[in-house]
């Protein structure tokens, strides 16, 4: 028996919620596709644009969590994204969009 | 490119930031929409670049994340004037440059030609130059539509001017009339066609008005051809009444022309020693600057000069040309031609206006053109007959168009 609180319980609540999340976003998207809207602005999703290996913007996040010459881990509405490579270097930081510079070895997406 | 040069105007600053919480920090730039630019981490903290601007909106930041920011680097305009704050003559001498551009930016340096192939650069800057528009005048001293009617109206082969300021520079573009047998129809009022050369009519075709001559005529410069009265006569063979249109015809008719040509076979000739000299020379208006030719260089010596105008950008022009100079030496040598090659030289030369003659629509109906050598000189002599196409639209006096329909009456 698993009373209110438990590990369990909890779990199972988080895992419900992060349904119901993936639900709305889909519909969100569905929408989106239907007004012929930019899917990105509808549903507040990231947009990654990596050119080579070299040079990546983002758009559409919420700030940085870590930083270092070998990591970068940004936060985005829905999932943290976490960049990792070789002397990384934002050229440009800005509310909306940012440019890193550097060797980029892996984009990772992580759901919180 | 543009966006730096911005950002060494509004001034930069690179800073270091450490302890605390430095990814707030950032973030809260972000938030407050300070950019940052070039970040790096570093160690125990990060080192970016923003805007001074920016960099005074920080203080709230900085308390707010507990960090400490040291500036390692100030550029741009406003650091620059800050240092040199004490040196009055520079920024007299700044001003001054500035007004002076402005001040020289207010005249036109240079006239550019566009799209023209018969009327040639040289005349059109002459009529612009009797006209009072040249080097140097005052941009708002010109009309521009005003100057582009006058032009069309003054070469009636342009069918399309424009006239624009960009910068200091006047642009003329045009387009000249390609085809010269269509004339510009300039009016639709009735008109008579007239000869315009002395010679026989071979072929008329009328398509509107009364012909006035037949073919065999011999016709004079400035005879009427084709009237553009038409007499409306009645059963009983009476004029009850006349109507006047434009006379519409293609009159061909036969004309002779001499032709004569001279060469002779001891002729003068240039001929180039190879020795040069050139200088460079600095002008501004009447103004030169550079090394003088000491002396009478050479005897007899070609100059051959070429400018450069100087320009800020590509429509700014300004009054300060560099022009190079060269002096090329040459002398006379007497040169005697063999008959042949005078023979083929009037050979040439006659083919060569047969076929501009034929450019212009003209057709050659007879050649009787001889060409003889004899006493060092050759000559190239005779008639030429061709067939050419006429006609050339005269209005009718709206007077006498007037006076015809009251005595009608």
């Amino acid at each position: 028996m698993s009373g209110k609180g438990s590990v369990f319980h909890r779990t199972r609540k988080a895992q419900k919620s992060a349904a119901r999340k993936e639900q709305w976003e889909q519909l969100l998207g569905r929408f989106a596709d239907t007004a012929m809207l930019p899917r990105d602005t509808v549903t507040g999703s990231c947009c990654v644009t990596v050119t080579g290996q070299n040079e990546l913007v983002i758009e559409n996040y919420k700030g940085i969590l870590d930083y270092c010459p070998e990591k970068l881990t940004i936060l985005t509405k829905q999932c943290q994204v976490e960049i990792c490579g070789k002397r990384l270097e934002i050229l440009f930081y800005a509310r909306e969009e940012m440019k890193i510079k550097g060797k980029i070895e892996s984009i990772c997406y992580k759901n919180r | 490119m543009k966006g730096k040069f911005l950002s060494w105007i509004r001034g930069n600053v690179r800073i270091l930031v450490t302890g605390g919480f430095c990814e707030r920090f950032l973030n809260l730039c972000a938030y407050h929409q300070i950019n940052l630019w070039d970040l790096q981490p570093c160690e125990n903290g990060y080192e970016a670049s923003l805007s001074l601007a920016g960099f005074w909106k920080l203080k709230p930041l900085v308390r707010k994340c507990r960090i400490r920011v040291r500036v390692l680097q100030k550029a741009g305009l406003p650091f620059f004037f800050y240092r040199y704050r004490k040196r009055k003559p520079l920024f007299l001498a700044m001003g001054f440059s500035v007004f002076l551009l402005f001040f020289l930016s207010l005249f036109i340096w240079d006239i550019k030609i566009d799209g023209n192939l018969s009327v040639t650069d040289e005349k059109i800057l002459d009529y612009l130059k009797e006209e009072g528009i040249q080097q140097g005048i005052w941009k708002t001293a010109v009309d521009y539509k005003l100057l582009a009617a006058d032009l069309r109206q003054f070469f009636p082969e342009l069918t399309w001017v424009s006239v624009k300021l960009q910068g200091t520079r006047l642009l003329i573009s045009l387009k000249e009339n390609e085809d010269p047998e269509t004339e510009i129809q300039e009016e639709n009022g009735p008109c008579d066609l007239v000869s315009t050369v002395d010679g026989t009519v071979t072929k008329i075709i009328t398509r509107a008005g009364t012909p006035q001559v037949t073919v065999g005529a011999q016709v004079k410069k400035g005879d009427l051809l084709v009237s553009g009265c038409i007499e409306l006569i009645n059963d009983s063979g009476e004029v009850y009444d006349r109507q006047y249109v434009a006379a519409d015809a293609d009159i061909y008719v036969r004309t002779s022309r001499n032709y004569q040509d001279r060469i002779l076979l001891q002729q003068p000739e240039k001929v180039y020693t190879g020795k040069k000299r050139s200088r460079f020379l600095l002008k501004f208006g009447s103004f030169h600057l550079g090394l003088p030719f000491f002396g009478k260089p050479y005897l007899q010596y070609d100059c051959v000069s070429e400018n450069r105008q100087f320009r800020l950008m590509e429509n700014f022009y300004l009054p300060i040309f560099f022009s190079s100079i060269t002096l090329r030496e040459y002398q006379i040598v007497e040169k005697t031609w063999t008959p042949e090659q005078a023979e083929a030289l009037a050979k040439d030369n006659l083919n060569h206006f047969l076929e501009k003659i034929q450019e212009k629509g003209v057709q050659i109906f007879q050649n009787n053109v001889k060409i003889e050598t004899a006493d060092s000189v050759c000559t190239a002599r005779g008639t030429l007959i061709f067939v050419e196409k006429t006609g050339k639209r005269a209005a009718i006096d709206s007077t006498e168009i007037q006076k015809e329909g009251i005595s009608s009456e």
